[in-house]
């Protein structure tokens, strides 16, 4: 990280990453999940997909379901090259500071009228989840990434925060609220295709309502110190990885050894 | 911001506020916070520390499948054996140790991360552990935070199968060292040489509950084996100690158990969440 990276983060809580994954992966994860969107929950389960709905969007009755979360990593293909992305991978490293996991990976569809509501910052209750700093070095216990796979404006639903908010000493008032662009303490992301947003899952985040027609895709990937477990399913993976996955792969997939330190 | 509808969530299941739980008085909250353990007197009955004690002898001549026994210089090590059953089972659950627990980690979101039985023999060598923001292991975080809510990451409770004072196989700490700023500087140094270490003086049944980023060590014992158990729990989402994974054995035998059930439970983040909680196995 350069030094206006580092007090960025630590100042705000998040980093914007312009053109972090190519328009050639991007365009392959978006064909596969054209293909993956033409399956019923029934063949998608079969498949190893299970498909968390958000149904939401009661002003958009023709629009049902709003939007859902999927273990998309069990599909394989394109989706794993994400797992060590080098654009992304050296801040992770920077932000938690000692060995750590993959423990979530998921695919986020957002469609018209849906939105996710603001949730943690004031986080230092929630544990999985702190933001930490000690000896001039980030000891972070929770990092994400949202990759967007689609340009996604204000209007479109983009990623929003509350900047600063991880290190709020108060209860969070905004906690389950939609996230108002007008409100001076909220920053709306607006990304295109391929661009990331790194945060700390201490920020107080969630995502404006999409009022356009246009379907919101994102990609969460999560990052924690080896000893904490991964997220169920989110780190399933398919037939093969094994075989195919570089040892870096392997090792944030399987995560290091959990209490090697002592 | 306009706020949505939202259902009512039970407090234990909020994540961003406390658990409001409270067990401990408020001089044990205010003694833990500034000593970083606790300890309990007879938390187990003379019976209770025969049973225990034949156990774990039992078991270190013929361990279960589900118990790994660890052997070091004059000393054994039996990792998992909760897995024994009978009162080395049923002690996880103590209203005395269970209480505590939850209040210092996460209320009811704590699992047992590992469980061991220890044979010291005289000889045995133990250094101090490192403590506060000294502890290279980010795992034993010690938290507290606004209105006293803890949020201690690993936890121990050892309870002490032989009467141990005066130095002769004792357990020792430094007190508050779980906030110290500095490595202690006595890596290299015996432990009888360390002025600040401080004996805690346990009878056989009596137990100590301590925050694992507290710089602590057990002595060796002078003429005979001393025996001890050693609980570990953390937050939900903290992994088992290697080796210490609950067998499906014991899971099964344990279903009447709610508490017994969600101690030995796989690890978690979100209890309410049935999108995971469906999709773990």
């Amino acid at each position: 990280m350069t030094p206006e990276e580092r007090y960025l983060f630590d100042l705000q809580g998040f980093l914007f990453i312009p053109e972090a994954i190519s328009k050639d992966l991007v365009q392959q994860m978006n064909d596969d999940i054209d293909q993956m969107e033409s399956l019923n929950d029934e063949e998608a389960n079969k498949l190893g997909l299970y498909r968390k709905y958000h149904n939401n969007n009661k002003d958009h009755p023709g629009h049902n379901p709003s939007g859902y979360d999927c273990n998309i990593l069990s599909r394989g293909g394109p989706f794993e090259a994400l797992i060590d992305c080098p654009r992304t991978l050296p801040y992770i490293d920077s932000m938690i500071n000692e060995p750590f996991r993959l423990d979530g990976y998921m695919f986020m569809i957002r469609n018209q009228g849906c939105r996710t509501v603001f949730h943690h910052g004031y986080a230092e209750l929630l544990p999985y989840s702190e933001f930490a700093v000690e000896e001039g070095e980030f000891k972070c216990v929770s990092v994400k990434i949202a990759y967007a796979l689609r340009d996604v404006s204000v209007e479109e639903g983009c990623f929003a925060v509350i900047p600063g908010s991880h290190k709020s000493n108060f209860d969070n008032p905004f906690e389950g609220m939609n996230p108002d662009k007008n409100h001076p303490l909220v920053e709306p992301c607006p990304c295109k295709a391929g661009d990331a947003v790194i945060f700390t899952e201490d920020l107080t985040h969630g995502s404006m309502i999409n009022q356009s027609k246009k379907t919101r895709r994102t990609l969460f990937i999560s990052y924690a110190p080896a000893f904490q477990s991964p997220w169920g399913k989110l780190v399933d993976t398919a037939d093969g990885f094994e075989e195919r996955a570089t040892s870096r792969q392997l090792e944030l997939i399987r995560g290091p050894s959990p209490f090697a330190i002592v | 911001m306009e706020k949505k509808t939202k259902k009512k969530v039970p407090r234990l299941l909020k994540l961003q506020t406390g658990t409001g739980e409270r067990h401990l008085s408020d001089e044990e909250r205010h003694f833990f916070d500034i000593k970083g353990y606790l300890v309990m007197e007879n938390f187990f009955v003379p019976n209770q520390v025969n049973e225990a004690r034949e156990a774990i002898q039992d078991m270190a001549k013929k361990p279960s499948a589900n118990i790994t026994i660890e052997r070091k210089d004059y000393e054994l090590e039996l990792l998992n054996i909760v897995e024994a059953g009978g009162i080395l089972e049923d002690a996880i659950i103590f209203k005395r140790l269970l209480q505590p627990m939850e209040e210092i980690i996460w209320g009811s979101q704590v699992r047992l991360v590992a469980s061991r039985g220890l044979i010291k023999e005289p000889g045995s060598i133990e250094t101090l552990t490192q403590g506060g923001k000294a502890d290279p292991r980010r795992y034993t975080k010690y938290r507290c935070f606004v209105e006293g809510e803890f949020r201690c990451l690993m936890t121990t409770c050892l309870i002490a199968l032989n009467n141990c004072s005066n130095g002769n196989g004792t357990f020792c700490i430094i007190p508050a060292s779980h906030k110290s700023n500095f490595p202690h500087p006595y890596s290299n140094t015996s432990l009888e040489s360390v002025s600040v270490l401080k004996d805690i003086a346990l009878k056989a049944g009596d137990a100590i509950i301590f925050s694992e980023n507290l710089s602590h060590a057990i002595k060796s014992p002078i003429n005979e084996k001393y025996l001890w158990l050693s609980y570990q729990y953390g937050p939900s989402y903290m992994l088992s100690w290697p080796g210490c994974e609950a067998s499906k054995e014991l899971r099964t035998r344990t279903m009447d158990s709610e508490i017994k059930t969600r101690l030995l439970k796989t690890p978690y983040y979100h209890p309410w969440d049935y999108y995971y909680k469906d999709i773990v196995n």
